[in-house]
């Protein structure tokens, strides 16, 4: 999403094809999710005209939830890390 | 307009998730799957789009009111486990809350609501001052002038004569107004039955008719609907009922609601002359459209002097017309009606316990506060939990809101209820002093905001320091990692709370010691008469009224029978009832002494022969009024001794002196002891009264008081007394008290105010008390294993007590110090509501400490006792 507009099936593809298939959740799921990032204001929903001709909701990062993605991976590289170290110490 | 955003999000939803499964099934096909295994394949995928559609319906609707009702059961779980902490906090709420609600509605039931006609606030009161600035009728001569005047859109003139009215062969007074024709459209006054009454019908000779308010139809008639067309009799004279006014309609004096409806013209006998009548009314007056205040103020200013030199009565001397001409007259909103003396006499003492209820409240809020810092700490370890967990700033303030708001939700519901049973109760004992006063006390919209502001602040510094205390745990658990420290300073805070509401306190008790001693002093202090064994009745004509004969010789038998009752010792009647009826002074000079000051102001009161004897009040020179009936060449009087003291002592006997605007002259027969025949300035010790013989003032003696003195202590009886009066039949006991309940119920506003604040003082004391139990009991329980440690290596019972002691100690002291500070400032405004008594006795200042400091030491006693009684192995052993 951060490299533009996109809708909901677009993101569930990318997701599987990014993670190489490993996550394999169920579509629908992402919704509630695309919804609640909207609410707190990190996405903003457009509808628009699409590739195949129809109406479709089109979601793109905010300013804030650009801050947000920065936080987020910061903390996850962190935590990442973190548990790096520790499985690399019990080896 | 909720309801089509949702539609619309409803939609889109639908839209949303309809796009995402046809691209998929797109896609399917693309890659060669069939029609059908592509449908069913993208919904595998998706998964239940039901669950997905219902998930983010939450987001947008859903989640506030599940989070909200999630934390409520979870406050509502946390109080039920503390059932102590949760009845205690309810309990004080309810007291606090309450009290304030119903205070305030007192003083909005006085002060705030609007008078009961259409558009109040269109509506002015044109009253007339005289020099001294008390509130006169104006002769409604006037009216037919300011009828004509544009500023005005109507005008009414009305008065609320003395009226008795005969039901089922029963004379009562009944509250009686008396109105202008034009009053009811001016106004705005409507009828639920029947018709008004025009400028038509308040003429001289016309049909006398009658209307019935609200509350005496219901009370008298059974609310019988068929009420129009009968008749009453009304001071001698028939009135056909015309019809019922609103429920809503209470009448126009506060505090005074009337039962009947009468034109202004007709509640007098008939007229003989044909020359016009005036009487001395009260005037209303609505504004016409876009004419301010301001504009009707300086209209009148124009032509007020005409207005007086129109009005003034034929019948006055020189002086009285200098009098009337110096009047002035003043325009004031009429939005919240107008009044005699209820607003004066209960308006300060009403603000004050108002500032009572509120320190009471403040109180009750720091000590909730520091209860829950207490228990703050007792929760760390879960609220920990709760952070390590990733609980957000706003989760941790939600759990800290929801307990305190379902507190102060169940402390004001029961706040309510406490507050109508309260003001009820208020005003039905300050009822019994007037007749006829009542008010409608129900709660209104001023008092709905008042409640919500309260609620609102209650809850906003209850939430104040627990918050802060839980987010500055949850800054140090984030930062550093360990909640410790914390504790230590919340002590701190606790305890300075704890010297705050112990200074609070102080000044409670020491205020309310102040009304006790001065209601003591005003109950004990000699007034210069006996009041014990003394009754009064106050009398009116039966329904014929008082008509032209002669009220001489009747007077003498009605003595004299009453006299006859077994048991009365002495009897005499009087133009005003002692502690009982106002007061009103006219101006006196001596007409020899022409050194003597000529500005004194005087209560003339005609009395009978006995008063003297039935008051038991002394006479100090000269003669009392003799009984016997030999009409004298002169008018006579006795003066009071203070009266007697500016007119040059002694000398004054068989000198003249005059009186008032009336220009009659007494001469004076002798001196009779102080004595305190009012107490609407219990201050003033030096009442300048003068007597005047009964039998030698007609004027004066329509609506008598009847004194009766018994020769022991018990009071004569009502229903003796109206049963003698009645077999005359020329007048009824309108109003029967012993005097000893007329002095209780003049001095009801002390009462009142010694009464709450005594009763909001050991409030104050128990929350006191309660607030340094808890405290101390806390910081015993959490130091068991060091004071166990103390005890193992030595140390006697005695230091480990004095150990706790000593932090009670600092608590109250400091405390104490503050609340002198506090009570010495308060000082001023309270001078003028105590008598006899010093707001800065050292003496009851001295109690006020003691009886706080006492309260402290036995709170702090028995976590004191329970450090003392640690049992070092066992104290260490939990460790």
């Amino acid at each position: 999403m951060a490299l533009g507009p996109i809708h909901g099936y677009g993101i569930s593809q990318r997701i599987q094809q990014i993670s190489k298939d490993v996550l394999q959740v169920q579509q629908g799921s992402l919704y509630p999710a695309l919804h609640r990032l909207e609410k707190r204001g990190w996405l903003r929903a457009d509808w628009g005209e699409s590739d195949n001709g129809r109406q479709a909701k089109f979601y793109t990062l905010s300013a804030e939830g650009r801050k947000q993605l920065k936080i987020e991976q910061s903390n996850w590289n962190r935590l990442a890390g973190a548990v790096g170290l520790i499985l690399e110490t019990a080896e | 307009m909720f309801g089509r955003r949702r539609n619309k999000i409803e939609a889109q939803l639908d839209a949303e998730l309809q796009d995402h499964l046809d691209r998929q099934i797109a896609d399917f096909i693309r890659s060669g799957m069939s029609r059908e295994d592509a449908h069913r394949r993208a919904r595998l995928l998706f998964g239940g789009s039901d669950q997905v559609k219902e998930e983010c319906r939450d987001v947008h609707f859903g989640q506030w009111w599940a989070i909200l009702l999630h934390d409520l059961t979870y406050a509502i779980r946390c109080l039920r486990k503390s059932p102590g902490f949760s009845a205690v906090a309810i309990l004080v709420l309810t007291l606090a809350i309450g009290s304030n609600v119903a205070v305030f509605s007192l003083i909005d039931v006085l002060f705030l609501r609007e008078l009961p006609v259409d558009r109040p606030a269109e509506l002015v009161n044109i009253a007339s001052l005289d020099k001294q600035g008390r509130t006169n009728g104006i002769p409604s001569k006037v009216l037919d002038r300011l009828r004509a005047e544009s500023v005005f859109h109507g005008v009414c003139g009305f008065t609320t004569p003395r009226m008795t009215t005969e039901f089922d062969g029963v004379a009562r007074s009944v509250g009686t107004l008396a109105m202008t024709g034009d009053c009811f459209e001016s106004l705005g006054i409507h009828t639920q039955i029947g018709h008004t009454f025009s400028l038509e019908s308040d003429k001289p000779g016309a049909e006398r008719v009658a209307l019935l308010t609200d509350s005496l139809w219901k009370s008298t008639f059974n609310a019988d609907p068929n009420v129009v067309g009968k008749t009453i009799q009304t001071n001698g004279s028939v009135f056909t009922i015309i019809g019922v006014t609103q429920a809503k309609f209470t009448g126009l004096l506060l505090g005074f609601p009337p039962g009947l409806i009468v034109p202004l013209e007709q509640f007098g006998p008939p007229s003989t002359s044909s020359k016009p009548i005036y009487y001395w009314v009260s005037i209303f007056a609505r504004r016409a459209p876009r004419i301010s205040e301001r504009q009707v103020q300086s209209r009148i200013a124009v032509i007020a002097q005409q207005l007086l030199q129109e009005s003034v009565p034929m019948r006055y001397n020189e002086a009285q017309r200098r009098d009337y001409f110096a009047r002035r007259l003043v325009v004031a909103s009429a939005r919240t009606g107008v009044d005699w003396m209820l607003r004066e006499r209960f308006g300060q003492p009403l603000y004050v316990v108002l500032g009572i209820c509120g320190s009471v409240l403040l109180i009750a809020c720091v000590n909730l506060t520091t209860l829950m810092l207490g228990r703050g700490l007792h929760r760390q370890k879960e609220i920990s939990v709760r952070v390590a967990l990733g609980a957000s700033k706003a989760s941790l303030v939600r759990l800290v809101a929801a307990e305190i708001a379902l507190l102060v939700l169940a402390g004001s519901a029961t706040g309510l209820v406490l507050a109508t049973w309260a003001s009820r109760m208020i005003l039905s004992n300050t009822g019994a002093m007037f007749t006829g006063f009542s008010v409608n006390n129900s709660f209104d919209s001023s008092t709905a905001i008042f409640v919500l502001g309260l609620l609102a602040v209650v809850a906003a510094v209850l939430t104040a320091a627990p918050l802060w205390q839980t987010l500055r745990l949850q800054g140090r658990l984030a930062g550093a990692g360990t909640g410790r420290g914390v504790v230590g300073s919340a002590m701190r805070h606790q305890k300075i709370l704890l010297a705050v509401q112990v200074a609070l306190t102080l000044a409670l008790v020491a205020g309310s010691s102040l009304f006790d001693s001065s209601i003591q002093r005003l109950y004990t202090m000699d007034l210069g008469f006996e009041t014990r064994g003394l009754a009064e009745g106050l009398l009116s004509p039966l329904s014929g009224g008082y008509g032209s004969k002669p009220l001489d010789a009747y007077y003498r038998d009605l003595i004299r029978s009453v006299g006859n009752i077994p048991g009365t010792s002495s009897t005499c009647l009087a133009s005003f009832a002692p502690l009982w009826t106002m007061t009103w002074y006219q101006p006196v000079s001596a007409v020899e002494n022409t050194a003597a000051p000529t500005e004194l102001h005087s209560h003339p009161a005609a009395v009978s022969a006995r008063y003297f004897e039935t008051m038991r009040i002394p006479i100090v020179a000269g003669d009392a009024f003799s009984l016997d009936e030999q009409p004298r060449s002169e008018r006579t009087a006795v003066i009071s001794l203070s009266l007697a003291k500016l007119f040059g002592g002694d000398r004054i006997i068989g000198q003249h002196i005059r009186i008032g605007t009336d220009e009659q002259v007494v001469k004076v027969i002798g001196i009779a002891g102080d004595a305190q025949l009012s107490l609407e300035n219990p201050d003033d010790r030096t009442p300048l009264t003068i007597y005047l013989n009964f039998w030698e003032q007609p004027d004066r003696q329509r609506y008598p008081a009847l004194l009766v003195r018994t020769a022991g202590t018990a009071p004569l009886p009502a229903s003796a007394l109206t049963r003698a009066v009645q077999g005359l039949g020329r007048e009824f006991v309108e109003h029967y008290i012993t005097v000893d309940v007329a002095r209780k119920d003049a001095l009801i506003e002390n009462i009142l105010l010694a009464w709450l604040s005594s009763a909001f003082g050991v409030l104050g004391l128990i929350l006191a008390a309660v607030g340094l139990f808890g405290v101390l009991g806390y910081h015993v329980a959490r130091r068991t294993a060091e004071i166990g440690v103390r005890v193992a290596l030595g140390a006697a019972r005695s230091q480990i007590r004095w150990l706790v002691l000593r932090q009670a100690l600092a608590i109250v002291v400091a405390g104490i110090v503050a609340g002198l500070g506090l009570t010495i400032a308060m000082g001023r405004v309270l001078t003028g509501l105590v008598f006899g008594v010093s707001v800065y006795d050292p003496r009851l200042m001295g109690v006020s400490i003691a009886v706080l400091a006492f309260t402290a030491v036995a709170a702090a006693w028995i976590p004191a006792r329970r450090a003392s009684s640690v049992d070092p192995v066992i104290a260490l052993r939990q460790e």
